[in-house]
């Protein structure tokens, strides 16, 4: 349906919840009447249920109840604040925690029977493995005994990276049976931390906010390694909890950020980068991909939004990116908690070994990926789509390529995340030495360059000739200041003119025909799904080809008719004289 | 200090206080779009200004209104309740319901309209919760005010505008299917 008709129904929308009749919206938009008519008896049915006033007595027991509260709670205003004696908070632990408590109970009994040694050994129990259970008692045991919502959130997020640790470790043994369960397990105790988190105060469930997306680095860092260390056959399916894990840590990101109170004060700017990279497949000389634009979620309660990192359309040669990243773009963005990212593929065109190319669509265009990331004040988040175009790019039978999009994304940083160990595995220790930005020049000074919003520091002699609006393309790595030094910078040069492809009409006899492919007198004609054909293709044939015929001397056909059948066969020699007939 | 404190903190209470008049129905509506009761979202609307009231201490007046604020309030709320709700045992038979409808119903309207309106609200409720999170999410807001504009919609979810009258569209489209050919003979 169109923008108008949708724009048509929003406005009969409002007019009918103030009280106009149908008629009148359908006489105000009567090139949409016959499509309106029916959605707005939908309207009219809804609007005599929901659109009236809720009752008085309901509403006068809600001013009351409003006037009792603030009454209370001015009284408590009053009062001297108060420290709750022991015993009291001991008192309102066991009357709450009845729960806790039977599970408690039970964690302790499997406990008691295995015995503090079997405790011990358990620490390091896989899923499926006979201590396993001891294990989990064991941290079931410790939920219990937490006094706090706050200790709680910690010891799930805790116990969420030992899922992670787990599945990661079961990853890199191929042995897949046990990680479903255990992905459950994660996004359990992911949800169970932000909910927790999310009762406590606003400043506690912020810096929560921050310390789950640290976590998520890590994690998710540990779960990338362990695929890239599993067995071939299994890879597919350990790629897939990577994604899963991504989803349950923005999903808790997502929850934390809705259910804290909408307090996102709006902070200094810090810099969102996209690069790619690619692990290329065999036989072909590049994939150029088209992008459009690239865009962040930003978490913030009920200021959430997407953010653009990179305006598209944007082009790239993946194979290109292949030994280095490719920056694609820059562009500020609000410091915050971001949980997801999404980009919509254009076309893909591949180029073959002996130069043709096919131009393919891909099997999924459009893609979010669920990954909470940080980006600080002042600081350069880079992002990371690492295409994987050997496993995403598959020839079929009839040898048309299909693109099915396999990318992770990966979160790197120019600085170190906060709150992070030296030496824990990070993403920040897998910057690269050198990455390639190729643009349009934004602005250019003595000692800067601006490419594509990514700014890079140079020296005056490499932006001899360069002017605002060339297309440059900079190698270059990250400096001391994490501001991108020039290393080398050249001016693509602007491509030929694709020559417009010229219209060709032929006629001849098919000397050799082929799925999709004839030879017409000598010359290779194409059919595609949008030739038509008239009369039925044989060989020797004579047909009328219309077409564009390529550079390579081939004709895409338009259209093809058969002018002749078959030549007549030819009349059977006379028999000599004297033999029987 | 203290007393600036004090007198900041009355301020916002005064603030929930004022807005309750003109809020109070639009989150009511709100409510009962998104729990198909139109009683229950009554009462939890009341409880959505009492935990206003609570949490204003925390609120910051930086570009968000405070209607905004307390309508996130009351999705929060309304999560909730749906949460708790699915796990209570098989919902109350409808005849209850009515008779609990003939009970309360406004005297301004007689028996048999009531009986109708709660029957047409069970039906309307089935067809709504087969509908996605964001479609209803969309339609509780567009029906929770006549001003409501797709504009305001789109800034409280976080959406384009085009978005949200797709949405929109989207979910009367459904609703249409799935009330059949019945909701164009009333």
């Amino acid at each position: 349906m169109s923008d108008r008709f949708e724009l048509a129904l929003d406005e009969c929308i409002r007019l009918m919840l103030q009280g106009m009749p149908a008629g009148v919206c359908l006489a105000r938009h009567p090139e949409h009447a016959a499509e309106l008519a029916p959605q707005l008896a939908v309207i009219e049915r809804m609007a005599a249920s929901f659109g009236r006033e809720p009752g008085a007595a309901a509403s006068a027991r809600s001013r009351q109840r409003l006037q009792d509260e603030m009454a209370s709670l001015q009284r408590q205003d009053l009062e001297p604040a108060r420290r709750a004696s022991w015993v009291e908070r001991l008192a309102g632990w066991m009357t709450t925690g009845t729960r806790r408590w039977a599970t408690a109970a039970a964690a302790i009994a499997l406990i008691l029977v295995a015995g503090a040694g079997a405790v011990a050994a358990s620490a390091h129990a896989l899923p499926g493995e006979l201590l396993y259970p001891v294990k989990r008692a064991s941290e079931q045991a410790r939920l219990a005994a937490a006094f706090s919502d706050r200790a709680r959130a910690e010891l799930h997020l805790a116990y969420a990276e030992r899922r992670v640790d787990e599945t990661s470790t079961l990853v890199e043994r191929g042995d897949m049976g046990q990680t479903p369960a255990n992905a459950a397990r994660l996004e359990h105790h992911l949800a169970a931390a932000s909910h927790l988190a999310a009762g406590t105060e606003d400043k506690s469930a912020q810096a929560f906010q921050v310390k789950l997306s640290a976590s998520a680095a890590v994690s998710l860092t540990r779960l990338e390694q362990a695929v890239a260390r599993a067995p071939e056959a299994q890879r597919a399916e350990a790629s897939a909890l990577v994604f899963a894990a991504g989803a349950s840590y923005a999903g808790a990101s997502e929850t934390l950020a809705a259910r804290t109170e909408p307090l996102h004060v709006a902070g200094e700017p810090g810099q969102v980068q996209i690069r790619v990279v690619d692990q290329p497949p065999p036989g072909v000389q590049g994939v150029i991909v088209e992008i459009h634009d690239i865009q962040v979620f930003l978490a913030a309660g009920s200021q959430s939004r997407w953010v653009t990192a990179v305006a598209g359309p944007r082009t790239f040669d993946l194979l290109l990116a292949s030994d280095v990243q490719e920056v694609l773009g820059q562009a500020e963005a609000e410091s915050g908690t971001y949980t997801r990212v999404r980009f919509e593929l254009g076309s893909v065109t591949v180029v073959l070994q002996d130069e043709s190319r096919q131009t393919v669509t891909p099997e999924q265009q459009a893609l979010e990926v669920l990954r909470p990331f940080r980006v600080e004040e002042g600081k350069t988040t880079v992002i990371l789509l690492d295409f994987d175009a050997d496993r995403s790019l598959q020839p079929g039978p009839d040898g048309v390529f299909r693109f099915d999009t396999k990318v992770l994304v990966r979160v790197l940083k120019t600085a170190p995340p906060e709150g992070v160990a030296a030496g824990a595995p990070t993403d920040a220790t897998a910057a690269p030495e050198q990455v390639s930005i190729t643009g349009t020049v934004d602005s250019v000074t003595e000692d800067r360059i601006v490419v594509s919003g990514v700014e890079v520091s140079i020296n005056p002699t490499q932006t001899t000739d360069i002017v605002p609006g060339a297309t440059v393309t900079i190698d270059a790595q990250p400096g001391a200041d994490g501001l991108l030094v020039g290393i080398d910078v050249q001016v693509t040069p602007a491509p030929p003119p694709t020559p417009e492809p010229q219209s060709v009409e032929v006629t001849g006899e098919i000397q050799s025909l082929a799925p999709g492919l004839l030879n017409v007198s000598g010359q290779e004609v194409v059919i595609s799904a949008s030739t038509e054909v008239s009369g039925v293709l044989a060989l020797g044939a004579t047909v009328s080809v219309s077409g564009a015929r390529h550079e390579d001397g081939s004709i895409l056909a338009s259209r093809v008719q058969v002018l002749a059948g078959l030549p007549p066969a030819p009349a059977p020699e006379p028999a000599p004289p004297g033999s029987p007939e | 200090m203290e007393q600036r404190k004090s007198q900041e903190l009355a301020r916002k209470r005064a603030a929930v206080a004022q807005l309750h008049p003109t809020l109070y129905p639009r989150i009511v509506r709100y409510l009962a779009v998104r729990t198909g009761d139109f009683a229950e979202a009554e009462d939890l609307g009341s409880e959505v200004f009492v935990r206003a009231l609570r949490a204003v201490e925390r609120f910051e007046d930086k570009g968000t209104p405070m209607e905004a604020w307390i309508f996130q309030i009351a999705h929060n709320l309304m999560v909730d309740h749906l949460r708790a709700r699915s796990r209570r045992p098989a919902t109350v038979p409808l005849e209850n319901e009515v008779i609990a409808a003939v009970n309360t119903h406004d005297p301004a309207e007689s028996v048999e309209q009531a009986l109708d309106r709660e029957r047409d609200l069970a039906v309307l409720r089935s067809a709504i919760s087969q509908l996605t999170e964001a479609q209803q999410e969309v339609l509780a807001l567009r029906f929770s005010d006549a001003e409501m504009t797709s504009e305001q919609i789109a800034h409280i979810l976080g959406k384009k505008p085009t978005a949200v009258r797709e949405m929109q569209s989207a979910a009367i489209k459904r609703l249409r299917t799935i009330l059949g050919a019945g909701s164009e003979s009333r």
